[in-house]
């Protein structure tokens, strides 16, 4: 019973999903009632799961603790945000919602799956599910050569590395695909069998994550990408990933391959100079916090290298204030509109603190949180970065982090002159009131950090 | 109850910038208000200040009235804050010199409640990092000092928005260079460190060299000593406001401050050889800045001059191995920065109504009775004669620097002679009433609260010159 | 006792700060003036009774040591304190009777502070007080100039003087650890840098007596007003320079190059005084030439002296200032008119006057010559001679030459009234010029010698052949030194000065360094931009690169 009780949280998320189809088929639904709809599902499906705390499926599928769970109603209240925001962009253009709201939901189950399966087959079954909703994102997003070239490269990338997963579990097949037993089996095999079962599960995974040297689709995409969709690509996957894949690398990678930590912090390394570097390459806005997403992964690899086996879990702090930070970010970029349509270059939102002082504050805010200014969230994760290489010595990281953190920082500051110095370029539509309420929530969220630390441990 | 006043006292300005950015502009653009709120704010905590010297042990040479704060990221779980003589002396001379500012605010146009806003929230991480005890919460505010300021900056220099990135990357790079060391001393010691207590810290093997050069560099950074000086000297000449302008030339006061703190007396051997090197750099940056600020011909670019000369005098004063020099260099500094912001707040003025001159600048004094009053008072505080604290006081620096090393003190005497020489021509020059042409458009004087300021700062300066601690029962 | 005088004097100075109406200016300055006498009376009358004491008052103390404020009353500071007293009170009177002064209560403020400071100067024994009262005199002086154009160069070369002062006393205090002036033996066991010190001392006494080479900053004093251009090279800083130099002469000793040069620039200064007051036409440079050559033999009497400080010397110096007073009132009762030259043409006749100031110089050349005669040896004959022949021709010339431009004048009609208000000036000069000579001890022969000899060459004036008036011409707007100023200091400061501005911050760091970073970096994001090129290649690129890094660790690993 408990376990049924277990999936309640995934099966609202179902019906949610069959009660957007259902409106779908029906007609007369306007795009509002497909988001409050999707929105009350995610709301659903939350308060089940924190309601029925079992595990799902028992614990070989399934296994809901604490931190499966925290990181689910984390990534529903992201996904929240996110629907709300995205609203009125539907509205606005007078598009379809429906197909947008189901792969949402869709994208929240495989994210709940994900983190919180200790089977290797779901957890890819779950990972193709998320690589397919980002495809279907950028290929049903407004359709132009540009992000068509994107979606069809992603989707080919994402096949490849799909098929190499695949190959992978085919190999794992006869000892089945439980992550704790599957990396004493895969020590037995040969040169070749270990090295696709390494390249298939270790690839996929950085793939999704946009880990150097597999980072190249992430700018790509969130730059040319309606908002909601870059949205989606910057907040919602993001955590359950990398829960699943420390989970992965804890039980599978590392049992299997002892020094594959000097390959983490190879990746990281180049996750950063790539991140950092990328940052500057360009005035579009996404393509600048895409880059500082690449830095903050990069620094995450690091963080895995160094950290030891029992404070693996912590690292997932580290995104888990990246993400609120970056939500707070997503959240700023919805009101950087000009007749109805989203800013995105840096040339468009010149002067932009002149009109909404409070919004480019909270901006600056964030930003200097992501480049790890003491005491704001973000400098925790640095601090403890800092702190892990430190510990084993490793000082050459550490300067190589922070001076690709300085590399990072030029970008940002391109960001702040052009927001705050710049004189006012364009006339800037209102903001809407919902804009200001996560603002102040997220903002607020973030100042009783900084006063209470502890609450870090909710995270 | 005094550990209680210090936090209100780093908080203060904190609480009153949230009024300053719930205030609203007037009708006419002017931000009375703001003005008004900050002014309050600082005074109040200029009070405050005052109280806490009376509660002071003056004669302890070390920080007191240590007070904690929990929070959970720091090493050992607190931040600590504390204070002595030197670090209270800097804190009110920074209040004042904010203050002053704040008055030279009257001419300039622009976004002055954000100016203000960002200025008491500059005000708080300075009062902060002077108030820092322990190695964590140095870093903290030691890092958070420069973001207000970078704001300032970007918002009123106006063309010239690469200054801005210019300062906060140079400052970055200083605050990444401390967060290393700060870093890898918490991995080895997860506890309170007190910054008076680092240089007793013995490091492992190699980590010294690392971690010592680091926040070495850091410091260093925050100084204009060559090569690193370009950030501060492209900064300052682009800058036209004087709040702004005070704020910007406070900044290196921590770098010092860091010197001080850390390593009293001498430095960590594992460096101790860099000592040399950077008193040569520093001698050769103060012949740098005599030499330009004695050629230059603009007021803002001499007073640029002569406030880093000194500024590298209390350095090399740092450098020398001795640790009796602490309390000279807060009684020196307290009326240094006094003198510097009251000429600041006058020069700005002047600068901006001798556009209204058809050639030079020279000989507008003589239509300004009372700014040339109080500016030729304090430029006989500034080259050094003995009307105010900064006399006697360098004399007892400059002699330990020459008793340490001859060559770089006569070298470190000259700069000041050259600076004192090229203020006093300048002084000169505004009160030639023979420059002056007939027919000129109608040039104002201070107004009476700046003539006052600047009265009161005087007085201030020549009763520090009698007794530092005057104010002290 | 000294100390007690020296808290009257500030009671009065701080009470004399306080803003009063105009009208009762005069009665403050006539107060102060007899405060001021009845102090010197009770001055000399301490001084009589030969008691010794000294007054130590806690300044400050730091970590670094406790500054005292010393006033010692020994015989030897009475004695050098005198002198500058009497000056002060001379000023002070003649403050009182002066028409042309505005800011009469300033004034006599001025003259108070100053003489303040002087006495703690040389009451001092610890080098925080010495130089505050050298850097207090400095500022004080400035503001008695007052005019702008003459302060300048006189602000600007004092504070180098101070400036080497302050290096000399920082570098003492930093050997000996110690700020008295008393524990200096230890210091003159072992005298390290004797010869910076020497160096540093020499061009800031120099400096600061106004010595040929550095004189220049003396003769812009001619912009100033005349009474209050007189108090300058004997209340102000070539006395201080003077009391500096006695109280440092034992480390100015150790330095055999020091005396060479210094004797060699009091003779030139001599030298170049007379000359000066001999071809130049203003009278205000003409006291400034006078006062050269006194201050130069002053400091020569006292070197050969042994620095005895005794009583002909303090005498020696009174007559100098009443010199200076006597120029003075030659000027006055000449229409205030500057020019030698101009006086004829636009003068008024009040020759009489004038006489009276001739006759005055006269007493006080006998005055001169009966403390002059008091340092006569073997050693200082020569210089004793040399400068009276020297300088009592050339007074005797400007005295007759003004009588006698005046007298040609017959453009303007006779003055109708004298102005007597002076005339108990020049009796107070005459009274002081018979106290110098009674109380010295000496004979009278050189006074009737000097007296005689004066008259004689008033009457003969032997310089109205011996100077070309062609040259003359040529020497009246010379400046050699402020343009060698020019040529060796300034320009070449303010040259270096913009060139290392321009290689410095303009070509190494704008052109070269940040340009060469900003380059880099451009480089750097061109090549990742043009990496990150958008294709397929380009993924394929990273899928390989991914593939190879894990192949070659996979490799490594099983190896």
């Amino acid at each position: 019973m408990e376990e049924v009780l277990g999936i309640l949280g995934m099966v609202s998320l179902m019906v949610g999903m069959v009660a957007v189809s259902i409106q779908r088929i029906w007609g007369g639904f306007s795009t509002k009632d497909y988001f409050l709809t999707a929105r009350a599902t995610v709301i659903v499906s939350v308060a089940c799961s924190l309601l029925f705390k079992g595990d799902a499926l028992g614990v070989s599928y399934l296994a809901t603790n604490s931190q499966t769970l925290w990181i689910y109603v984390f990534t529903s209240g992201i996904v929240y945000i996110w629907l709300s925001l995205s609203l009125k962009w539907f509205v606005t253009k007078d598009l379809p919602s429906c197909l947008f709201c189901f792969l949402a939901l869709v994208g929240l189950l495989s994210c709940r799956v994900l983190s919180s399966t200790e089977n290797l087959m779901i957890m890819f079954a779950s990972l193709a599910v998320l690589m397919l909703i980002n495809f279907l994102f950028l290929y049903l997003s407004q359709q132009t050569e540009e992000l068509h070239n994107i979606s069809s490269r992603y989707g080919l990338s994402a096949l490849l590395f799909i098929m190499l997963a695949g190959a992978a579990l085919y190999i794992l097949s006869p000892a089945g695909w439980n992550l704790a037993r599957a990396a004493e089996i895969s020590s037995g095999f040969g040169l070749l069998e270990s090295y696709v079962v390494i390249a298939g599960f270790l690839f996929v995974f950085i793939f999704a994550l946009a880990v150097a040297p597999l980072h190249f689709w992430f700018a790509d995409a969130t730059a040319p990408a309606v908002l909601p969709v870059a949205a989606y690509f910057s907040l919602v996957p993001v955590l359950p990933l990398w829960t699943a894949f420390i989970k992965l690398h804890h039980q599978f990678l590392q049992p299997l391959m002892h020094n594959i930590d000097d390959l983490y912090i190879l990746f990281g390394i180049l996750s950063i100079l790539a991140g950092a570097i990328g940052a500057n390459t360009s005035r579009n806005l996404r393509r600048i916090f895409a880059g500082s997403g690449i830095f903050h992964f990069g620094v995450m690899m690091l963080a895995l290298a160094v950290l030891p086996d029992e404070a693996l879990f912590s690292g997932a702090k580290y995104i888990q204030i990246y993400l609120l930070t970056m939500t707070g970010i997503y959240t700023v970029f919805y009101s950087f509109k000009s007749r109805g349509d989203y800013l995105y270059n840096l040339n468009m939102v010149g002067g932009f603190a002149k009109v909404r002082p409070f919004v480019a504050g909270t901006m600056l805010f964030f930003m200097a949180s992501l480049v790890g200014l003491a005491p704001l969230p973000g400098f925790y994760g640095i601090w403890s970065a800092l702190k892990s290489f430190a510990d084993v010595r490793c000082y050459g990281l550490m300067a190589a982090m922070l001076g690709c953190l300085m590399f990072l920082i030029p970008a940002f500051l391109q960001v702040v002159r052009a927001v705050c110095f710049s004189p006012r370029k364009d006339n800037f539509d209102r903001t809407e009131n919902n804009i200001y309420v996560y603002l102040v929530l997220i903002t607020a969220f973030m100042l009783l950090l900084i006063c209470q630390p502890r609450f870090l441990h909710i995270l | 109850m005094p550990e209680n006043l210090l936090l209100i006292v780093v908080f203060l300005p904190l609480i009153g910038s949230l009024f300053v950015a719930a205030s609203h502009n007037d009708a006419d653009g002017t931000s009375r208000n703001a003005t008004a709120v900050s002014v309050w704010v600082i005074c109040c905590n200029i009070l405050l200040i005052l109280r806490l010297f009376s509660s002071l042990d003056i004669d302890l040479n070390s920080l007191q009235m240590i007070s904690q704060m929990s929070w959970s990221v720091a090493p050992g779980g607190i931040l600590s804050f504390g204070t002595d003589v030197l670090s209270l002396m800097i804190i009110l001379s920074i209040h004042i010199a904010l203050l002053m500012g704040i008055f030279g605010l009257k001419d300039v146009t622009g976004n002055q409640k954000g100016i203000l806003f960002l200025n008491l929230l500059f005000l708080t991480t300075t009062t902060g990092f002077f108030m820092a005890a322990d190695l964590f919460t140095f870093y903290m505010f030691f890092v958070l000092m420069i973001v207000p300021l970078f704001m300032e900056i970007g918002l009123c220099s106006g063309a010239g928005k690469k200054t801005a990135s210019r300062f906060f990357l140079y400052n970055a790079l200083g605050t990444l260079l401390l967060l290393m060391p700060v870093a890898a001393i918490y991995a080895m010691q997860n506890v309170v460190i007190y910054i008076e207590n680092i240089s007793d810290i013995r490091l492992p093997d190699n980590s010294g060299v690392f971690i010592w050069s680091g926040m070495f560099l850091a410091f260093i950074l925050r100084l204009p000593v060559w090569p690193f000086h370009y950030w501060i000297s492209s900064v300052n000449t682009v800058l036209k406001n004087p709040l702004v302008f005070t704020g910007v030339n406070l900044m290196p006061i921590s770098g010092l401050y860091g010197f001080i703190r850390f390593w009293p007396a001498v430095l960590p051997e594992e460096i101790a050889a860099l000592v040399p090197v950077f008193e040569i750099l520093c001698v050769m940056t103060m012949l740098y800045l005599a030499f330009s600020g004695y050629s230059s011909a603009g007021l803002r670019d001499k007073l640029f001059s002569y406030i880093f000369i000194y500024y590298l005098l209390y350095l090399l004063g740092v450098f020398s191995p001795t640790d009796v020099l602490k309390q000279n260099i807060a009684y020196s500094l307290f009326a240094f920065l006094l003198v510097a912001s009251g000429m600041i707040m006058i020069v700005f003025h002047v600068d901006k109504e001798s556009e209204k001159l058809q050639n030079s600048a020279n000989g507008i004094l003589c239509l300004q009775p009372k700014a040339a009053f109080s500016y030729a008072l304090l430029i006989l505080a500034g080259v050094g004669f003995p009307v105010s604290a900064l006399f006697w006081n360098n004399f007892i620096i400059v002699s330990e620097i020459l008793n340490a090393n001859v060559c770089i003190g006569t070298i470190a005497v000259f700069t000041m002679l050259l600076a004192a020489v090229f203020l006093l021509q300048n002084l000169y020059d505004l009160r030639d009433k023979s420059c002056l042409l007939q027919g000129q458009e109608k040039i104002y004087d201070i107004d009476n609260l700046r003539f006052a300021a600047g009265t009161i700062v005087m007085m201030v300066l020549f009763l520090s010159f009698i007794k530092p601690l005057w104010f002290v029962y | 006792m000294i100390v007690n005088v020296v808290i009257s004097l500030l009671i009065l100075g701080a009470l004399s700060l306080w803003k009063i109406r105009q009208r009762y200016n005069n009665i403050f300055v006539s107060g102060s003036f007899l405060f001021v006498a009845g102090l010197l009376i009770y001055f000399i009358q301490s001084w009589q009774t030969g008691m010794e004491s000294s007054f130590f008052m806690l300044w400050d103390s730091s970590a670094s040591g406790d500054i005292k404020i010393a006033i010692n009353s020994t015989l030897q500071n009475y004695r050098i304190v005198f002198p500058f007293f009497m000056i002060a009170v001379v000023a002070l009177f003649n403050n009182l009777v002066f028409r042309y002064e505005k800011k009469k209560k300033a004034f006599s403020t001025l003259v108070i502070f100053i003489l303040t400071s002087f006495i703690m100067l040389i009451s001092g024994d610890n080098f925080v007080q010495i130089i505050t009262c050298v850097f207090v005199i400095d500022i004080l002086s400035q503001m008695l100039i007052q005019d702008v154009h003459a302060s300048r160069r006189y602000g600007i070369y004092n504070l180098v003087a101070d400036m080497g002062l302050f290096l000399v006393f920082a570098l003492m205090r930093g050997s000996l650890n110690n700020l008295n002036m008393d524990t200096l033996t230890q210091y003159y066991d072992t005298v390290k840098y004797k010869d910076l010190i020497a160096a540093i001392m020499l061009v800031s006494l120099a400096i600061k007596f106004g010595f040929f080479v550095f004189h220049s900053y003396l003769l812009d004093l001619k912009s100033a007003k005349f009474h209050r251009l007189v108090l300058i090279p004997y209340l102000s800083t070539p006395m201080v320079a003077l009391i500096l130099f006695i109280k440092m002469r034992m480390f100015l000793a150790e330095s055999h190059t020091f005396y060479l040069v210094f004797n060699i620039l009091l003779g030139m200064t001599i030298l170049w005084g007379a000359a000066g007051a001999a071809v130049i036409r203003g009278l205000k440079e003409k006291s400034v030439y006078f006062s050269m050559m006194i201050v130069a033999l002053l400091v020569k009497l006292s070197e050969e002296n042994g620095f005895v400080w005794n009583l002909s010397f303090s005498w020696l110096l009174i007559c100098g200032f009443l010199f200076n007073i006597c120029i003075y009132y030659l000027h006055y009762y000449a229409n205030r008119e500057n020019n030698l030259a101009l006086l004829f043409r636009r003068q008024r006749k009040i020759s009489l006057a004038l006489y009276a100031v001739c006759v005055v110089a006269i007493f006080l050349m006998m005055a001169f010559s009966v403390c002059l005669a008091g340092f006569y040896s073997a050693d200082t004959a020569l210089w004793i001679y040399g400068f009276a022949l020297l300088f009592l021709p050339t007074a005797a010339n400007m005295f007759l030459q003004t009588i006698k431009n005046v007298e040609q004048n017959t453009d303007v009609l006779s003055a109708q009234t004298v102005d007597r208000r002076p005339l108990p000036m020049l009796l107070l000069i005459v009274s002081l010029s018979a106290a110098a000579v009674c109380l010295n001890d000496a004979s009278w022969y050189p006074a009737i010698a000097a007296g005689g000899l004066f008259v004689v060459l008033m009457w003969i004036r032997p310089q109205r052949w011996l100077i070309k008036d062609s040259l003359c011409e040529k020497m009246q707007n010379a400046d050699f030194f402020s343009g060698g100023y020019n040529i060796i200091i300034a320009r070449p400061i303010k040259f270096i000065g913009r060139v290392l501005t321009l290689l410095v911050d303009f070509v190494f760091f704008e052109r070269t360094l940040v340009s060469t970073v900003m380059l880099s970096a451009g480089i750097v994001v061109r090549g990742f931009r043009q990496i990150n090129r958008e294709g397929v290649l380009r993924s394929v690129l990273f899928v390989f690169a991914a593939f190879l890094i894990l192949a070659i660790y996979f490799l490594r690993s099983r190896v």
